[in-house]
């Protein structure tokens, strides 16, 4: 797979294609406003979201995934690089170079859902006129009829009351309002939905009723997902693959059993290695705890921007940058990591946590 | 898992009694108004401000009498005690006053007004008396009260220094009084929405120099800026003239506070997220503005402005007093409270000083409703 995408353009089940996308943010001092610096969110980010799959982009926070999100649909405009995005057979467009009309439309195929279910949704307007503003701005429905009815339609999809349509957010709890989120995201039946941390704000008994919602649209409609989150156990459940970012690159891309099982960046391993694991059995497990903080985007370390914080760091990790480069084991499957030790490295993921633990107690 | 889960909370709205439905699907407005009706003391504020604004929109109805017509004899009058009973002790269902009779003091030689008992001029309602044209539209002699008596002189409130009637000019002045508050704020009202929308939207160095702009009006005092400006009017400009001029000197300080507030909203809006989405639905600039960032700070506004015509009513009042506002033969409260400013007339007169009552009681009722608005514009905290 991999070996087509990169030269001969999008593979055939590609639907976005993100290529050395980068969003630079001036740091800005004094009166003046002299640009002293800059902060590099995104630098130099490549993957491929696949018709139909659920991507997990992970990272702790401020590692840029959330700014990638956004320089997807153009929320905000990246600084380099091309978002490519193609419907069908049609030629893929660029939506970086594209003029508010165009995006208009393109935005269409393109919905996001916020983190927050409190602030995406405005307490002055009802669920009719929430979930129906898209259909009215673009003019999908003829009159006040069709649009109840689309709405309800909506609502029913999201399993809320259809009868609620003319309640205010305010009578709803977070995880109706999520749903509320969905369904407006879902109103122009679009291909690819952008989930920004959509259960993060949410209880942990709410999450999962909206990941399963979300899961059953996904089959019932077909829709593409990019998955940003910060939470493992979730993207373990939802994603099909996960890219791990890092000081606003990607250091890992794989699937997400295999990235799991046998992660090759030490970042990855760290991450696992935090994610809490409700099994009580397993009392010994290893954690990896980072010393220091994430890395600053202004003021990147040289080499690998991960090496302060590597247990595994050498002398090279801090001279050079390591690319991103393919490490994968299985046919058929792509696994890239950016680590200079990727290949010899032995680290350990969930199986290898669970073995050693084995080990330990025999 | 889902289902039930899921369904559970549905079930829960759907089963709450008849109010809390009605809740559900009220409107922003709605809420605010039902918020608001709880709030006593700012409904009796409103209906004593409905009163007095009925008041000063039909003044020539509502004052009994001409406010320029003096009569010499009245000069000082203190105000009439209005009676039901006559001397003999009978009741009289239709309330009727003594006519004052003037003597002399004599030890003082000061003038002394005595109830001359042994007449008696009943009140009325719709009764004849001074000719005036409503709104200079409507020729009439008819007043809502007086005395039966045409040319007998109810004194309600007692008469002036030169004995026009208090009352009928308290009546006028509230037309002034009361007006130049509304008309002030609704121009700090366009003022600060404009100049802080554009602060506030278009940001940069266009946002930069309107607040140095802001901070350095708001870091003059007040007083010596309105007196420096109202000195400049020319004195020979007619009523009408001068009282638009007050106003915009009044407004000249009081958008800013406005536009601050406008300002600041617009940028914390602009970072909500519903904005955002809004933006991503593909909604237009101007749809953004009048859907989604205006109703979301208007009741705020409003409830600010309720508070802010205070200050432009006590601004008038206070350039008035010191005689640099509206001048007689205009009459407001302000230049009402000029004329009573002698010291004798504390002493011997202190009916003069009534019109404060009136200033007093709008002001405490413009606060009161602000207040509800302000607690009431915020439903969704307390929901």
């Amino acid at each position: 797979m991999t070996e087509t995408t990169r030269e001969t353009g999008m593979n055939e089940r590609t639907i976005i294609s993100v290529r050395n996308l980068a969003k630079y943010f001036p740091i800005e001092s004094g009166f003046l406003r002299r640009q002293v610096g800059v902060v590099k969110a995104v630098d130099g980010v490549n993957f491929d979201l696949n018709e139909g799959e659920t991507l997990a982009l992970v990272g702790e926070s401020g590692c840029g995934k959330t700014t990638t999100s956004h320089c997807i649909i153009q929320a905000q405009r990246p600084t380099a690089g091309q978002v490519l995005f193609r419907i069908g057979d049609a030629e893929p467009m660029d939506l970086t170079r594209m003029e508010k009309e165009e995006l208009k439309e393109a935005r269409r195929n393109i919905r996001m859902i916020y983190q927050d279910p409190y602030s995406s949704l405005n307490p002055r307007m009802t669920l009719l006129q929430i979930i129906g503003e898209p259909l009215v701005i673009h003019r999908m429905v003829e009159s006040q009829d069709e649009l109840q009815e689309r709405v309800a339609e909506l609502l029913r999809l999201v399993r809320l009351d259809p009868s609620t349509l003319n309640r205010y957010p305010h009578a709803f709890s977070g995880g109706q309002r999520q749903r509320i989120a969905i369904a407006r995201a879902l109103s122009l039946s679009p291909k690819v939905v952008i989930a920004d941390e959509a259960v993060s704000a949410l209880d942990v008994s709410v999450q999962a009723q909206i990941l399963n919602l979300m899961k059953e649209l996904q089959t019932q409609l077909g829709l593409t997902y990019l998955f940003v989150a910060h939470n493992l156990a979730v993207v373990k459940y939802e994603a099909d693959r996960v890219a791990v970012m890092y000081a606003g690159k990607i250091v890992e891309i794989g699937e997400t059993e295999e990235l799991y099982t046998n992660p090759r960046h030490p970042y990855t391993e760290a991450l696992i290695s935090a994610a809490p694991n409700p099994d009580p059995d397993t009392k010994y497990r290893e954690r990896i705890v980072l010393a220091g903080e994430v890395a600053d985007p202004g003021n990147l370390p040289g080499g690998c921007a991960f090496h302060p914080r590597c247990r595994y760091a050498e002398d090279r990790c801090r001279q050079e940058t390591p690319e991103l480069i393919d490490v994968g084991e299985k046919e058929g499957q792509s696994h890239l990591a950016a680590c200079h030790f990727a290949e010899k490295l032995e680290l350990t993921g969930i199986a290898g946590a669970i073995q050693r633990e084995e080990r330990e107690s025999a | 898992m889902t289902q039930a889960a899921g369904a559970a909370p549905i079930e829960g709205i759907a089963a709450g009694d008849q109010t809390d439905q009605r809740v559900l699907v009220a409107s922003q407005w709605q809420l605010i108004r039902w918020r608001f009706l709880q709030h006593k003391l700012a409904v009796i504020s409103l209906v004593v401000l409905g009163l007095f604004y009925f008041v000063a929109v039909f003044a020539e109805f509502v004052a009994p009498y001409d406010p320029y017509i003096f009569r010499a004899e009245l000069t000082l009058a203190p105000p009439h005690t209005i009676r039901f009973i006559d001397p003999e002790g009978n009741f009289h269902l239709r309330p009727f006053v003594h006519p004052f009779k003037k003597t002399l003091d004599p030890e003082t030689y000061a003038a002394v007004f005595v109830e001359d008992e042994t007449i008696m001029q009943p009140l009325g309602l719709f009764v004849r008396g001074d000719p005036y044209e409503l709104w200079g539209l409507f020729e009439s002699e008819i007043h809502l009260f007086g005395l039966q008596d045409q040319e007998a002189r109810l004194s309600l409130l007692g008469q002036d220094t030169v004995g026009r009637d208090l009352f009928t000019r308290i009546v006028y002045g509230a037309r002034i009084s009361l007006t130049i508050g509304l008309v002030g704020v609704a121009m700090s009202f366009f003022l600060g929405i404009l100049i802080g929308g554009l602060s506030g939207y278009l940001g940069g160095t266009v946002d930069m120099v309107i607040q140095r702009v802001i901070e350095s009006l708001r870091a003059l005092p007040t007083l010596p800026l309105w007196m420096a400006l109202s000195i400049a009017l020319p004195s020979d400009w007619p009523v009408v003239r001068t009282y638009f001029a007050i106003v915009l000197i009044l407004s000249i300080v009081g958008w800013t506070s406005i536009a601050r507030v406008v300002r600041g909203r617009f940028f914390a809006l602009r970072e909500e997220d519903f904005v955002g989405a809004a933006e991503l639905d593909g909604a237009s600039n101007l749809r953004i503005i009048f859907r989604y960032l205006l109703p979301s700070f208007l009741s705020y506004i409003i409830a600010r402005l309720t508070l802010a015509i205070p200050q432009m009513i006590l601004g008038e009042t206070a350039l008035s007093f010191i005689g640099l506002g509206l001048q007689a033969p205009a009459i407001s409260w302000g230049v009402l409270l000029k004329e009573a400013q002698a010291i004798r007339v504390l002493a011997l007169s202190p009916w003069l000083l009534l019109p404060t009552v009136f200033i007093v009681v709008s002001i405490l009722a413009f606060n009161f409703v602000g207040d509800g608005l302000r607690d009431a514009s915020d439903p969704y905290t307390h929901v």
